[in-house]
């Protein structure tokens, strides 16, 4: 157990590493620069902005000096290039924080109605609610969020006016995008669920449990839905770090001051240091998440505990 | 197992908590002004703007000598008070009025010279130190607007011993001489850039360049800084130091940061926001059915120009005649009546009619240059019979859904017409610049927009040193005439000397193939706001506009 979970750790380490050494060189090696614009600077303020941003040096210590600056403590993620008054932390952290917290009301709101909308759909399974709940999850993976997303903002905001119309001003905000975002996720734990639950209430356990008398409630929430729930909790990890860095969609269409946004404006401006922070803002969560979704599995899963 | 129904209710009352509270958008009190910025402001360091969002800002923030009237653009007085200039238009000397930053220290000539010397010199100047306590000075993108005092430009690349030779004189507290490179009559209005505003020295000394974050900041316009929030919004509010606060007729202003046209038009029929301010309408077309967004939609002439560089380096394009008979084949009256849609002025020339209005510049009719006839003569008489032996010709734009139409309509005119083979190329904004700059191209899409109401503003583009020029051309007869133009004192002749120059341009030896006059879109909500005038710079002083019934 102990060497299995070192072991992730150090390949996770490694994993990182290569991601952040891949994308800088990836976005050095793009055409096109931060200074590059219609109407050409004068070669004196260029070639200074140049020697500035260390961007007239070699790409290999340019890397170096970045690393170095990554890896040391606090971590210096350097000075935003296009608002060289903020550093990178500073831009990125509040923007993180709309992100997460939109991720996290997303979260919720898939495990309430999905787990919800997955284990009726298992009790009445083969009956009319059961069919209406898999078609609309069905619906929920099929259609995309950004189809989703500007179709709630007409009906709710603009005809309606229940809703802010965009931005992030107060949770009444949220709602929009979050259900925009929920379905996806709501349809995704739903069928997982169902499916999950089918498959346990049918062991022999169960249905001895079942013969001695146990109250269906006990049956279900007790000794069935845990174990339907184990897929859902590997999948925890993956989605999190997925809702976090999947809202780039969202935060677009409904103007939402995040990070996926950060990342999508550097990206375009060529705004080197801040696209390397949401980099690697973004990898961290991705090979966190997955990191400890792993080692949980292998706790809860006495298979794969074996297995390890 | 946990208690499933404990770990229900937490799931259930989370996800409610979150949607229960209604936030503060929709209170917003009736004089503050709510604008639709478009891109989220960079810089709010005059010096270092260079994106219109950010010039906007400025205007609200600082406060130059002179500062522009909300209609004709003529200089009014700003700091300075009165001003005399000399007879033969080279020194100026400016008289400041007594007034403040806001955090109640005087503004000085000496702010002037601080700030104009700062955008001056390149940071390298001063190696000895490192790049990160060196806040004195700033690479200033638009620091040729300060190449017309005398000897800016020599101490700039260094050619100079001591900045006490650039033409910057304080005579004292409240009066400042400036001495130009020569005239230039369009001093007046290049003043209210916000490359030459006033910094507050003893605020960027103590704080570098965190000087501009919301809690160091200090400027001198008729607004100041109360939060920025980034990638959401920036706030300003009236300024209770300003000179003339009593003409203030805002209380505020937000900028929204809402760079998806979408969404800031949705925001603006929300009644989320006042005003969308320039933009690039995609959708002109189909808005024209939609009778709401018609109403609000303005769209005034601008002082710019859509023009397609030619790479004058490439053999296909040696010859000045191939060049001009793509210019002839071009209908560029379809282009603005069914691709541009905003009323655009189709041109073949390079400097915008709008010029006009106070100046001698000739007005000119577009109609008749389109010439099929003539460019197909042209290029047989060059050795490319309807087309033939000419190699494939790849034009170049960068993203952008209009770029593409107008590209499209280009070479399907030259196929029909002239038989060529028109390939398009697509390019995100940065690579197209850097591929144009890199001379990477055969044709490629540009813009140009004036900086200042002279014809200048445009021709200086394509002097063979210019360094937009990017098309590699260069010619002697040109230059020559931009020279002999700038010291000539005589507006008239002036003018007809610039007039020879534009010919060259655009007829005789053509780098370019202008296409049309831009017009700005914005949608703006009648009446409820006064003091928005249409301009030709898109410029609107936030000191003039007021809530209607202030």
């Amino acid at each position: 157990m102990m060497k299995r979970a070192l072991y992730r750790l150090l390949q996770s380490i490694v994993t990182f590493l290569v991601v952040v050494i891949l994308s800088f060189l990836m976005q050095k090696s793009a055409p096109g620069g931060p200074f590059d614009t219609a109407r050409e600077m004068e070669p004196e303020a260029r070639a200074a902005l140049e020697r500035e941003w260390q961007l007239d040096q070699p790409t290999s210590s340019q890397l170096l000096t970045y690393m170095d600056g990554l890896f040391s403590f606090p971590p210096d993620l350097k000075h935003s290039m296009s608002r060289p008054d903020y550093t990178v932390v500073e831009l990125i952290t509040p923007r993180l924080a709309v992100s997460l917290s939109l991720g996290f009301v997303v979260l919720m709101a898939s495990l309430f109605f999905g787990i919800s909308m997955g284990v009726w759909a298992a009790i009445h399974r083969n009956k009319a609610g059961d069919h209406i709940i898999m078609v609309v999850a069905l619906l929920g993976v099929s259609i995309p969020n950004f189809v989703i997303g500007p179709l709630l903002k007409w009906v709710f905001a603009l005809e309606l006016d229940l809703f802010p119309e965009s931005r992030w001003a107060g949770p009444s905000s949220m709602v929009l995008p979050a259900c925009s975002m929920s379905f996806l996720y709501i349809a995704i734990v739903a069928r997982m669920v169902r499916g999950g639950l089918i498959e346990s209430l049918d062991r022999d356990h169960i249905r001895a449990a079942r013969a001695r008398g146990f109250s269906e409630g006990r049956l279900i929430f007790v000794h069935a839905l845990p174990e339907a729930l184990l897929p859902v909790v590997s999948w925890l990890g993956p989605a999190m770090a997925g809702l976090a860095v999947g809202s780039v969609v969202i935060e677009r269409v409904f103007n939402i001051p995040g990070l996926g946004n950060t990342l999508i404006d550097g990206a375009f401006n060529r705004d080197y240091t801040v696209v390397m922070g949401a980099v690697i803002v973004y990898s961290a969560l991705l090979i966190f998440a997955n990191l400890i979704s792993d080692l949980l599995v292998t706790f809860l899963d006495p298979r794969a505990r074996a297995k390890a | 197992m946990p208690p499933m129904k404990a770990v229900w209710g937490i799931l259930l009352a989370t996800f409610l908590g979150a949607c229960g509270f209604t936030g503060e958008v929709g209170v917003r009190p009736w004089d503050v002004l709510v604008v639709n910025n478009m891109a989220d402001p960079a810089f709010l360091d005059p010096g270092l703007q260079s994106a219109a969002e950010d010039q906007r800002i400025t205007l609200a923030l600082f406060e130059g000598l002179v500062t522009p009237h909300p209609k004709t653009l003529e200089p009014l007085p700003g700091v300075a008070q009165h001003w005399t200039i000399s007879a033969d238009g080279l020194v100026y000397r400016f008289t400041l009025r007594s007034c403040q930053w806001s955090d109640g220290v005087a503004v000085t000539a000496n702010d002037f010279l601080y700030a104009w010397r700062r955008v001056l010199t390149p940071p390298s100047r001063n190696s000895s130190r490192k790049f990160a306590d060196q806040n004195y000075y700033v690479s200033a993108p638009y620091v040729d607007v300060v190449f017309a005092i005398r000897g800016a430009k020599a101490w700039h690349q260094g050619r100079l011993g001591s900045f006490d030779q650039v033409g910057i004189r304080v005579i004292d507290e409240h009066n400042l001489e400036v001495t130009l490179q020569q005239p230039t009559p369009w001093f007046l209005e290049l003043l209210s850039f916000p490359t030459f505003a006033p910094v507050p020295r003893h605020v960027v000394e103590r704080h570098g360049r965190d000087w501009t974050r919301v809690e160091n900041f200090v400027g001198n316009g008729p607004f100041k800084l109360t939060e920025r929030r980034q990638g959401d919004l920036l706030r300003v509010r009236r300024s209770e130091t300003y000179w003339d606060r009593e003409a203030v007729g805002l209380g505020g202003i937000d900028y929204l940061s809402t760079d998806q046209v979408d969404t800031a038009i949705d925001q603006f029929l929300a009644g989320e926001s006042d005003w969308v301010r320039s933009f690039n309408p995609k959708k002109v077309r189909a808005w024209r059915r939609d009778q709401e967004l018609t109403t609000y939609l303005r769209a005034p002439e601008f002082l710019a120009t859509f023009f397609f560089r030619l790479n004058t380096v490439l053999d296909v394009f040696k010859d000045p005649r191939v060049r001009r008979a793509l210019s002839l084949a071009i209908d560029r009256e379809s282009i603005t009546r069914y691709v541009t849609g905003l009323g655009e002025v189709a041109t073949s020339r390079f400097v915008p009619d709008c010029l006009t209005e106070n100046s001698p510049w000739p007005k000119r009719q577009y109609s008749g240059s389109f010439r099929p006839e003539e460019a197909r003569e042209i290029l047989a008489a060059c050795g490319f019979p309807k087309g033939q032996g000419l190699p494939v010709i790849t034009i170049a734009f960068n993203t952008d859904v209009k770029n593409r139409a107008i590209a499209e309509a280009v070479q399907q005119m030259w196929a029909k017409e002239l038989g060529i083979t028109v390939l398009l190329e697509n390019r995100e904004k940065k690579v197209h610049f850097a591929k144009e700059r890199a001379g990477d191209y055969i044709i490629s899409r540009g813009n140009w927009i004036g900086d200042f109401s002279d014809p200048v503003t445009f021709l200086d583009v394509f002097r063979s040193d210019g360094s937009s020029n990017r098309c590699g051309w260069q010619n002697k007869d040109y230059d020559r005439l931009l020279d002999r133009a700038a010291a000539e004192l005589d507006e008239v002749r002036r003018f007809s000397l610039l007039e020879k120059a534009e010919h060259i341009l655009c007829v005789e030896d053509p780098p370019i193939i202008p296409i049309f006059f831009y017009r700005t879109a914005y949608l703006l909500k009648p009446g409820r706001f006064l003091g928005i005038y249409e301009n030709r710079r898109n410029i609107h002083p936030p000191k003039h506009i007021r809530p209607r019934n202030s």
